[in-house]
């Protein structure tokens, strides 16, 4: 069992993260190993059988509904790569193309 | 040295924390430099809270950990000092805020001396998959010392510091512990905060300690351990306290048969047997018992893991903290940002996560596994209406050569077989040295009842003074 490279590049675009080139066949391979390893759970009858979402089951415990005074903002932020005016700067959101790849107008 | 020995010397005056912190530097600056159990350590401000201790102690009023040199793993957040993970991506990144656990034992008087070395991200079974550089284990410095908790074993174990701090998900403190030789505790699920620990799965996380005796894992454990409003998986119940007993006549120690099957390594089981031997003689009870679902564990384990680190690796995507490549656009810099800075481990579990997560997958794959979780808890619920504790070996071999298990990650997986059975439920377990084979430490694992490290700890002790008889 192999994933083939289509399937490894729509999860590399799902997780936003791009592999090294040279290590996509291993990649590849090992994925397809654990999935085949993992897949003797289909064997396992869980009709019926309700879902554990963590070891110990407990109520979520409740707090005063208080707000509670965040001072910190600035120190947080001395830890973005890219600061400017108290805001993280990134890269643009949508890509801006030269102007003949703006969109054509409707025919109609 | 023991914890409990170091607070006896204090308070007889045999000697200072200064000297102690001394020795303790000491010995890191001539052996660290080949185990490599260190990421950074804070040679001249944990001096100066030795001094401090020093002068304070004639006052009184110190905490019970005065002066204790102790280490932590780097994915615990310590305020103003660099928690890397082991991970490139955070390799300047400091710490806005510290981890509850880091705090309460600074609270309690302990000096932390440095940050030990990890699996990236905490994924990994033998200390290789840091980012940099592996750690040695002391006992042979060919072979790896287990994972990801690999660094804080190997510190302890060199006898740098009495204990350190590490984090387990599916092993990773008891199995380093084992392959160390030390004594390893992986609490209750929620029986520590999480808060300021980096989260790998969250449904399995737990922090515990890593130390040279059950006592002092008691000790530092009651010190963790309690409810934190800043972790809402952090158990309302009061923190642990502890009262060592020795009288086990009565005790049903349970041997699940699935933990000695055809894997295993003779001459760790022989040890094991030899254990089960000594508990008998001391007035336990052995009853066999079954976990039938303890492969599929394994399974199911493999599944939820990457599922959970695949959501809680996202944040590392070059915008609020860590290292980022530039790119042309927003998507641009999150996938070379991640798939530069993140290790191949990690890079797998991320998508190996989003796999079993995806449309078309996610009943077949998360789903089942958290359909067999409810299987394994049931398996345990079963098996603890019979006895008080159960017995299996921690690890199926002993410490093996650095690189032999690292270019296959289902080999390296399958190392996990008799732990993660243990997150998978919620339960607590510790590894309690048992014996060497080949020179290398052999652990014995004992597995408790939801909230019940107090059984763990005492049957541990006596396991720990079976050893010392011998």
């Amino acid at each position: 069992m192999e994933l083939s490279d289509s399937e490894l590049s729509h999860l590399e675009h799902l997780s936003r993260l791009r592999l090294p080139d040279a290590e996509r066949d291993a990649m590849r391979r090992d994925i397809g190993a654990i999935l085949h390893y993992v897949s003797s759970l289909q064997k396992i009858d869980t009709e019926g059988i309700d879902l554990t979402y963590r070891g110990v089951e407990q109520t979520t415990p409740l707090r005063i509904d208080q707000v509670q005074p965040f001072t910190d903002s600035v120190e947080l932020l001395s830890s973005a790569p890219d600061v400017q005016d108290g805001h993280i700067r990134v890269p643009a959101t949508l890509q801006h193309k030269s102007t003949e790849q703006e969109p054509k107008s409707d025919p109609v | 040295m023991t914890i409990t020995e170091l607070q006896d010397g204090f308070r007889a005056k045999r000697f200072s924390a200064v000297e102690v912190m001394r020795n303790t530097l000491e010995k890191i600056d001539a052996r660290d430099k080949e185990l490599h159990a260190f990421l950074e350590v804070y040679a001249e401000s944990a001096l100066s809270a030795a001094e401090l201790v020093d002068t304070a102690r004639d006052a009184g009023g110190l905490g019970p950990l005065a002066g204790v040199p102790l280490a932590i793993k780097d994915n615990l957040l310590d305020e103003g000092h660099i928690a890397s993970a082991g991970s490139r991506i955070l390799e300047k990144y400091r710490a806005p805020y510290t981890a509850t656990a880091v705090e309460r034992l600074r609270r309690a008087g302990a000096i932390i001396v440095g940050r030990t070395n990890m699996d990236e991200f905490a994924m990994g079974s033998s200390t290789e998959n840091s980012a940099f550089g592996p750690t040695r284990n002391p006992h042979n410095t060919a072979c790896v010392p287990g994972g990801s908790s690999g660094g804080s074993a190997a510190a302890v174990a060199a006898g740098f510091v009495p204990a350190a701090l590490g984090s387990d998900t599916g092993g990773s403190i008891r199995q380093p512990a084992a392959l160390c030789g030390v004594v390893g505790l992986k609490p209750t699920y929620g029986r520590v905060s999480r808060y300021g620990l980096m989260a790998m799965a969250s449904s399995l996380d737990q922090i515990g300690p890593l130390t040279t005796s059950c006592e002092d894992a008691a000790l530092l454990l009651s010190i963790i351990s309690g409810t934190d409003p800043n972790d809402a998986t952090c158990t309302p119940q009061p923190a642990f306290t502890w009262t060592s007993r020795d009288d086990i006549s009565g005790l049903k120690v349970g041997l699940p048969k699935e933990c000695f099957n055809q894997g295993l390594d003779p001459h760790i089981e022989s040890h094991i047997r030899a254990v089960v031997g000594d508990l008998a003689r001391r007035g336990a009870e052995i009853v066999e018992v079954s976990l039938p679902r303890m492969a599929d564990a394994l399974a199911a384990y493999y599944v939820i893991v990457p599922a959970e680190v695949s959501s809680n690796m996202a944040r590392y995507d070059g915008v609020r903290y860590g290292a980022r490549t530039v790119g042309d656009t927003l998507a641009e810099m999150y996938a070379t940002t991640r798939g530069q800075h993140l290790g191949a481990e990690v890079r797998r579990r991320i998508l190996l996560g989003t796999y079993v997560l995806s449309a078309g997958y996610s009943d077949a794959y998360y789903r089942k596994a958290l359909a067999v979780r409810t299987l394994v808890r049931r398996d345990f619920d079963a098996a603890f209406t019979k006895v008080d504790v159960l017995l299996t070996p921690t690890s199926p071999s002993v410490a093996w050569p650095i690189g032999e298990k690292f270019a296959d990650p289902l080999t390296m997986y399958l190392s996990d077989i008799y732990t993660v059975a243990v997150n998978v439920a919620g339960l607590p377990a510790v590894s309690v040295p048992c014996g060497t084979s080949q020179g290398l430490p052999v652990g014995a694992q004992l597995i408790g009842k939801a909230y019940d490290e107090h059984t763990l700890l005492s049957v541990g002790q006596l396991v720990e003074s079976m050893g010392e008889e011998k």
